[in-house]
């Protein structure tokens, strides 16, 4: 029983005491410390991502400073185009109110003179009308004067045609005068005196008339063509009165006809009517076809 | 009346030191559990590396 000594009991006694210490020491310490290789790992995970996150950032930021390069230079060149084109445009606008003012200046003087012109357009009319109303007067008057006019020379032709008759007449007795003297004195010379027919005309006997013409032998030619007027070479020497109408013929072929509006002793004038075909000078005029 | 002295036995105190060896023997066997556990069984005989 005495072979463990006091000391060596007390000893074992404290050193159990001071292992099981320890030991509750170390379970309590292992058992709370931190797990330090999964705080690494974890920490190495996010590190990782937060790498792979600033790697795209980077790049996203390298792609969107050279877009921003990219649109800067680009808007750098629209703004120097802009500016080009507003410098133009200010150049334009200066130009264009310049224009603006020397028209208006225009304007105003265009106005002043339309004024001027619609007072004198308004005068002209007025003196225009005056002047149709004068000339519609003058017109009536000359139609007048014309009636009048053609009614005198038709009297005047008739007179003209009537003296040649008694000049004709004048002359053929004037003949049968010197003809009777000379027979008178060739009777003288010959036999003595002898008694004297009637040379002269006796009073109350008729005269005897001047071969008329029908009006269906007149027949004459085309002299002249103006337009719708023609020109025939028969008068009222030849029996034409005015408003007789001449037949054209050229040949057998009727061409017109023509009506006499106006008569000279050697010739006549009258307007186309029933044109088949033009006439020209030359062609036959008839009053009978 | 005579002090009477209190005598223990010796397989007490073996007892003790047996219970201390079991205690210190526990201690171990968790602390190598759980370095086992979290940082790998190799962390047993050798230093930890880092995974670079």
């Amino acid at each position: 029983m005495g072979i463990l000594s006091t000391l060596t009991k007390i000893l074992v006694v404290l050193l159990s005491l001071f292992a099981i210490f320890l030991c509750s020491m170390m379970v309590s310490y292992v058992g709370s410390a931190t797990n330090y290789k999964a705080l690494y790992e974890s920490e190495k995970l996010a590190r990782q991502a937060v790498q792979a996150e600033n790697f795209s950032l980077n790049d996203r930021y390298n792609e969107q400073v050279a877009k921003t390069k990219e649109l800067e230079n680009k808007k750098e060149l629209e703004l120097q185009s802009l500016q080009e084109r507003n410098n133009q445009l200010a150049s334009n606008l200066q130009k264009t109110e310049r224009l603006s003012q020397e028209y208006q200046s225009r304007a105003e003087s265009w106005k002043g003179v339309m004024t001027g012109l619609e007072q004198s357009v308004a005068s002209m009319l007025e003196s225009l009308k005056l002047t149709r109303e004068q000339l519609e007067k003058a017109r009536a008057q000359n139609i007048k004067d014309q009636k009048e006019l053609n009614q005198i020379t038709a009297k005047l032709n008739e007179k003209f045609v009537e003296l040649q008759r008694l000049e004709a007449h004048r002359k053929m007795l004037i003949e049968q005068k010197t003809d009777l003297e000379k027979q008178v004195t060739d009777l003288t010379n010959t036999k003595g005196p002898v008694s004297l027919g009637s040379v002269t005309q006796i009073p109350g006997q008729k005269a005897q008339p001047a071969p008329t013409i029908t009006a269906s032998e007149i027949q004459g030619l085309v002299t002249e063509i103006n337009q719708s007027l023609v020109t025939l070479s028969v008068g009222t020497a030849d029996g034409v009165k005015e408003g007789m109408t001449f037949h054209i013929t050229r040949g057998s072929e009727f061409l017109c006809d023509v009506k006499v509006t106006d008569v000279d002793v050697n010739k006549c004038a009258g307007v186309l009517e029933m044109v088949q075909q033009r006439p020209k000078v030359g062609d036959t005029a008839a009053i009978g076809l | 009346m005579a002090k009477r002295k209190i005598i223990v036995s010796s397989n007490v105190y073996t007892a003790i030191l047996a219970l201390a060896f079991l205690a210190v023997l526990a201690t171990a066997t968790f602390v190598a559990c759980q370095c086992g556990t979290q940082y790998g069984w190799s962390s047993l005989f050798q230093i930890v590396q880092t995974g670079r």
